[in-house]
């Protein structure tokens, strides 16, 4: 058959006929099909639409935020991040007002003068003298201190040694040393002083032993003589 | 102005000092709240702010530039905070304990400080570390500074600046997380 008589043919086919001729005969169809038909077409239709569309994701993410995710999160459990949370990263100090705005001229003007005086002969000569003042005086104390000590020890060992000389060591001594001239002496001084010069003088001439020398030395006249006329 | 261009107008006798001027007003916070955060009183750090730029004056001539300026300059804060530290603990016959006390004591009764109680606990809890612990924890932790600045600043290896970084994040965490 030609194309051109079976479209002829077909345009004959009446549908109420066919129907008819064809009564329940239809193949079968799920149960709800035809309910659920439009609510599926309509489904489908918006998602084709939609699919044409090419609708993106409305919400943006920095750039790289998923491949810093791993890292951000390892960060968090660092005790440097826990530092942060607990105490931040806030200065605490604070500076006079306007500290900052004088400082370069206060600096600028050290450096001038510094570089005016560079070498300034009486300072250079002055400025250590507070040092060695210092020094010279803590020199001065602990010499006095110790030739004081040194004085003190010479006396008292000057005065042990006078305790031990025996009287007859005195008694040799003055034998040896005497030269005659006593009585001269004695007048002389006896003459100034209006001491009774026989009295003295027989006392010195006697022959001097150390039996002598007690007695005289024990003797009151002496004493008189020497505490109250000389 | 960029450091070179300061250098290069430092070297030119006509404008040196305003070369100087722009130097100094572009470091003298970061110069300052570095001396601060580490001798804690104004006066002091005031001192030796300004004792560092005049080193920076003497010594700018002799720069060459093999580090950057500002690492330079950190450079002689750091010097200058360490040498006063020590002298400090000199002077008095102190042990460190007491040198700690002191910064302390400035941080309770001193002039220009505010923060709340944490915030101050946290600074406490900095001056128990050493020394140089303090300088790497305040560089990195506040300043966040790069370990290649740091290791030029301090002379000292970036993995020894991890681990002292390491070592004081541990103890001030410990402290904090005790008290």
């Amino acid at each position: 058959m030609s194309k051109k008589n079976l479209m002829k043919s077909i345009k004959k086919i009446n549908l109420e006929e066919l129907k008819k001729e064809l009564g329940n005969s239809h193949p079968a169809v799920p149960e709800d099909y035809f309910a659920q038909l439009e609510k599926n077409i309509v489904l489908k239709t918006t998602e084709s639409t939609l699919s044409k569309l090419q609708i993106k994701q409305p919400f943006l993410v920095p750039d790289g935020y998923f491949e810093k995710l791993e890292e951000n999160l390892n960060i968090i459990s660092t005790p440097e991040y826990k530092i942060n949370q607990i105490a931040g990263k806030e200065n605490i100090y604070t500076t006079p007002e306007n500290y900052f705005d004088g400082l370069a001229f206060e600096i600028q003007n050290k450096v001038r003068k510094q570089s005016t005086n560079t070498f300034n002969l009486a300072e250079f000569v002055l400025k250590p003298v507070p040092q060695f003042a210092l020094a010279a005086c803590l020199l001065l104390i602990i010499g006095l201190i110790y030739f004081n000590r040194g004085d003190e020890n010479q006396a008292f060992k000057n005065n042990v040694a006078l305790q031990n000389i025996s009287k007859l060591e005195v008694a040799n001594y003055l034998a040896d040393n005497s030269t005659g001239n006593e009585e001269i002496i004695i007048e002389e001084i006896a003459a100034n002083k209006n001491i009774k010069i026989n009295v003295l003088s027989k006392k010195v001439s006697k022959e001097i032993n150390t039996e002598n020398l007690d007695l005289e030395l024990n003797e009151e006249d002496i004493e008189e003589i020497s505490t109250e006329n000389l | 102005m960029e450091d070179h261009e300061i250098i290069s107008k430092f070297q030119d006798s006509a404008s040196k000092n305003y070369a100087f001027n722009v130097l100094i007003k572009k470091y003298q916070q970061k110069v300052y709240w570095l001396v601060r955060k580490m001798v804690i009183d104004h006066d002091d750090a005031n001192d030796l702010t300004q004792e560092t730029f005049i080193k920076v004056w003497a010594h700018l001539d002799d720069f060459r530039q093999d580090s950057k300026l500002y690492t330079w300059i950190y450079r002689i804060a750091t010097n200058e905070c360490l040498n006063f530290l020590a002298k400090k603990r000199k002077r008095f016959f102190l042990p460190i304990v007491d040198v700690e006390n002191e910064l302390t004591q400035h941080i309770d009764n001193g002039k220009y400080i505010t923060g709340n109680e944490i915030e101050i606990k946290l600074q406490k809890a900095i001056i128990t570390l050493p020394e140089k612990q303090r300088l790497v924890f305040n560089m990195k932790y506040f300043e966040e500074m790069k370990y290649e600045d740091m290791s030029e600043i301090l002379q000292t290896s970036v993995g020894a600046l991890k681990a002292s970084y390491h070592h004081a994040v541990k103890k001030i965490e410990t402290i904090l997380e005790n008290d």
